[in-house]
């Protein structure tokens, strides 16, 4: 017996060791060095293969391992990564901001893959501080220069009703719905967006709400928080309206942002809100080319409306600071800085960081000048408290996490769902609470005052630049 | 040291060598207990205590911060509520219906025995969330479920099946049930086929009719094993997570969001930065309260069960 188990122990140490031998081996074969790159961009897993296919081919020596992550599991896994510090070569994540990922160390700056000579082909802003930049050091590879929202039509859907008017105003975007869902006898409805994807609803809700409230969320004049203004609830109001009207389709009620989108695609739905990749999404997941797109309606034929322009860590890609590589990393940013925004154009991305005529690409529709046209209307620079001082960030960091638990857009569908029939009374409790949070961060963070959140020379719908901020 | 000489004198060699192994071959499950359930549930109670997001050391003590905020939200115990509110439902309806179909498929006069029980058990070895996505489908606005209720014509208009709070509430319910009638079923079957044969043919020759047999015999002979289904069902209940996330992720506004999704949402879904110290608080509330309901429970079980032996045994004497 005891023979037997050490005549068994002894053949799996050695296979143990033959395991390892082979594995050392197979690593020493080759002086090829792997960089890992986790994307969690949509449009990432079409052109980042294409883009890796041929820096492999100009560098033989370094080969990309891409892993395209799914972003609703994203969180765990780069906490994971990170507890483990085992953070891939370079990563898009919006699991982290900027600010948390260079206060731990964990990010690389890439001054180098960026001199002034190549910053100046990018949007004004898009080096900011706080966009890409803390202090000195650039952090983040900037890919997008952010994002807005916007209304998509199908044509189809119009053509076959014989509607002819594509809604500007909210009146005309009621009458538009209600005619869509009478003329189809209820078998085509006017709009839809992903109800159930919070981060869409916040964000379009918040852009509507300027035209009647340009202080809305953040009144930069006096440095205080709103929610329970005149735009968040008229805006609230109207799309209840819509809803009650047969105008906004139920399935708004039940969907994200993914399935509203095929509802519109397959001409459920005449109009969808949704971001700006949307369109080349339409294209390539839905194969649906036949649609048309307007900003978002106002409430006054004249109405404006502002999104803040700012590049967020998802805009953008991070090299990690544990990176054995480095040499070979910055040869496939510097690759990507120079080669990377025609392939965002090619596959239809229409916010690229860098200047679009500065880029040869050849977008697969037409429509994306529509998409960039809105994109400049809309997103418009702003008082940046970081830009007067970084510390402004603890503050605001602190503000978003003891904040209330809700937000306008989640109001807003409980408003629609008729959980919630004190509309003011919850936006109030709601500004309240944020603002409570603010004045609570403020008094844990004795260095930044409120005068760094306060800028009266402020002109709402008017880009807030660099010099404003000096 | 009389113990000691006991106990090096009274193991034999064999002996010594058996416990030796023994120990070898349930140290990689001691590895694995330690490393991915006991370090965890110690953990969280340690991060528990820190204004922590996941990532970094922890440096940031704030005591009972996170508890005393926790207590406060609304959100929390709106969360909380719909917890017990599905469990209570979840509870009544699964053991109740899990009863009815053992006791008509343990007759053993019943043909096809066998394929009942397999259709029943079927949606007990599905995935949760696959059975969340696929009710959902069935379940939308534009689903089958309305389709099929509007082509017999009972509705005109389609039912918001998952953008009614109640509704939703009530779905969660009864598709969280179906998936785990089978193996409550399976407990249930156990416990009816642990009944003494002869106790029913007593009661026969007594002259009881079905229902005496059922209300004087057979329930109460499952106590015991009921209480024990009770912990069990109760207990599971309390974690649920995939369904609602992928059924109703919580909504409509937080009406079907339950603790285990609201320690998610912050931990690892957020608005703002992940807040994994505030969510392990949570979480430890959580395990608290299951802690303390399944020692309630347990407690019954430790009565019925202690009740019920007694009876039994001086029966068949």
């Amino acid at each position: 017996m005891k023979k037997k188990l050490v005549v068994l122990l002894s053949a799996l140490l050695l296979m143990m060791m033959l395991a390892a031998c082979q594995s050392e081996e197979a690593d020493g074969d080759s002086d090829e060095v792997t960089l890992e790159l986790w994307n969690n961009l949509a449009s990432g897993s079409t052109f980042f293969p294409k883009l890796i296919e041929e820096f492999e081919a100009d560098n033989p020596g370094i080969k990309i391992e891409l892993n395209n992550v799914n972003v609703e599991s994203s969180d765990a896994e780069y906490q994971a990564a990170i507890s483990d510090n085992s953070l891939p070569d370079m990563f898009i994540t919006d699991a982290f901001s900027m600010n948390e990922l260079v206060d731990l160390d964990l990010v690389h700056e890439l001054n180098s893959v960026f001199p002034e000579e190549a910053q100046e082909e990018y949007t004004d802003g898009v080096f900011d501080e706080g966009n890409t930049r803390i202090g000195d050091n650039i952090y983040l590879f900037p890919i997008f220069k952010g994002g807005t929202y916007m209304m998509y039509y199908n044509k189809a859907v119009l053509d076959d009703l014989g509607i002819d008017t594509v809604p500007e105003t909210w009146d005309e975007l009621l009458a538009v719905g209600k005619e869509v869902y009478e003329k189809s006898d209820g078998n085509t409805e006017g709009l839809i967006f992903g109800g159930t994807s919070g981060w869409l609803v916040d964000a379009f809700v918040q852009l509507m709400a300027t035209e009647l409230s340009p202080e809305s969320r953040m009144d930069y004049v006096n440095g205080e928080y709103s929610f329970n203004n005149e735009g968040n609830i008229e805006t609230i109001e109207f799309l209840k309206e819509m809803l009650d009207e047969n105008a906004l389709s139920k399935l708004t009620l039940e969907t994200n942002s993914t399935v509203a989108r095929e509802y519109f695609a397959v001409g459920k739905t005449a109009f969808l809100i949704d971001g700006n990749w949307t369109g080349q999404l339409l294209e390539d997941e839905n194969e649906f080319s036949d649609w048309g797109v307007v900003q978002l309606p106002t409430k006054n034929p004249d109405g404006k409306q502002y999104g803040e322009f700012g590049v967020s860590s998802n805009d953008g890609m991070f090299v990690s600071n544990n990176t054995e590589h480095w040499d070979e990393v910055e040869k496939f940013l510097i690759f990507l800085r120079d080669n990377m925004y025609e392939e965002l154009v090619n596959v239809g991305e229409a916010t690229i960081a860098k200047e679009f005529d500065l880029v040869d690409g050849e977008a697969p529709f037409e429509q994306i000048t529509d998409i960039q046209d809105i994109f400049s209307t809309m997103s418009i620079q702003v008082p940046n408290p970081l830009a007067v001082d970084p510390d402004a960030l603890d503050v605001q960091l602190e503000v978003l996490k003891n904040g209330p638990d809700s937000s306008p857009g989640e109001i807003l569908m409980g408003y629609l769902t008729g959980q919630v029939s004190d509309l003011e009374g919850e936006l109030e409790a709601y500004e309240s609470a944020y603002n409570k949070a603010f004045d609570d961060a403020l008094e844990a963070h004795e260095s930044v005052t409120r005068e760094v959140f306060q800028f009266p020379d402020w002109v709402p719908y008017e880009p807030y630049t660099g010099e404003d901020h000096q | 040291m009389a113990k000691k000489i006991k106990n090096g004198n009274g193991i034999s060699k064999y002996n010594r060598n058996k416990y030796i192994w023994a120990y070898i071959f349930i140290l990689p499950q001691i590895i694995v207990f330690f490393g991915f359930s006991l370090y965890p549930i110690v953990m969280s109670y340690v991060y528990s205590f820190y204004d922590w997001s996941g990532i970094g050391p922890l440096t940031n003590f704030v005591g009972l911060k996170n508890y005393s905020r926790i207590l406060t939200e609304s959100s929390f115990w709106n969360a909380f509520g719909n917890t017990f509110v599905y469990t209570a439902g979840f509870t009544v309806v699964s053991i109740s219906i899990a009863l009815i179909l053992a006791l008509v498929l343990n007759n053993p006069n019943l043909k096809g025995r066998g394929i009942y029980r397999t259709v029943y058990f079927l949606p007990v070895v599905t995935t949760m969330a696959i059975i969340g996505i696929v009710m959902q489908n069935i379940f939308g606005t534009q689903g089958f479920f309305n389709e099929f209720l509007k082509a017999i014509g009972l509705i005109d208009q389609s039912i918001s099946w998952l953008s009614n709070p109640v509704l939703a509430m009530i779905l969660l319910i009864i598709i969280g049930s179906w998936k785990e009638i089978g193996i409550t079923m399976i407990y249930w079957l156990t416990g009816l086929q642990m009944i003494p044969r002869e106790v029913y043919e007593a009661a026969k020759i007594d002259g009881a009719g079905s229902w005496q047999t059922l209300r004087y015999i057979t329930l109460p002979l499952l106590k015991p094993i009921g209480a024990t289904i009770l912990l069990l069902t109760v207990v599971s209940s309390m974690r649920v997570f995939d369904l609602v996330k992928t059924l109703t992720e919580g909504g409509p506004y937080f009406a079907t969001e339950t603790l285990e999704l609201y320690i998610y949402r912050f931990a690892f879904a957020p608005d703002g930065p992940s807040q994994v110290g505030f969510a392990s608080a949570a979480g430890v509330i959580l395990g608290l309260t299951v802690f303390i309901v399944s020692l309630i429970l347990g407690w019954v079980v430790y009565k019925v069960s202690g009740q019920k032996r007694k009876p039994l045994g001086g029966g068949i004497k």
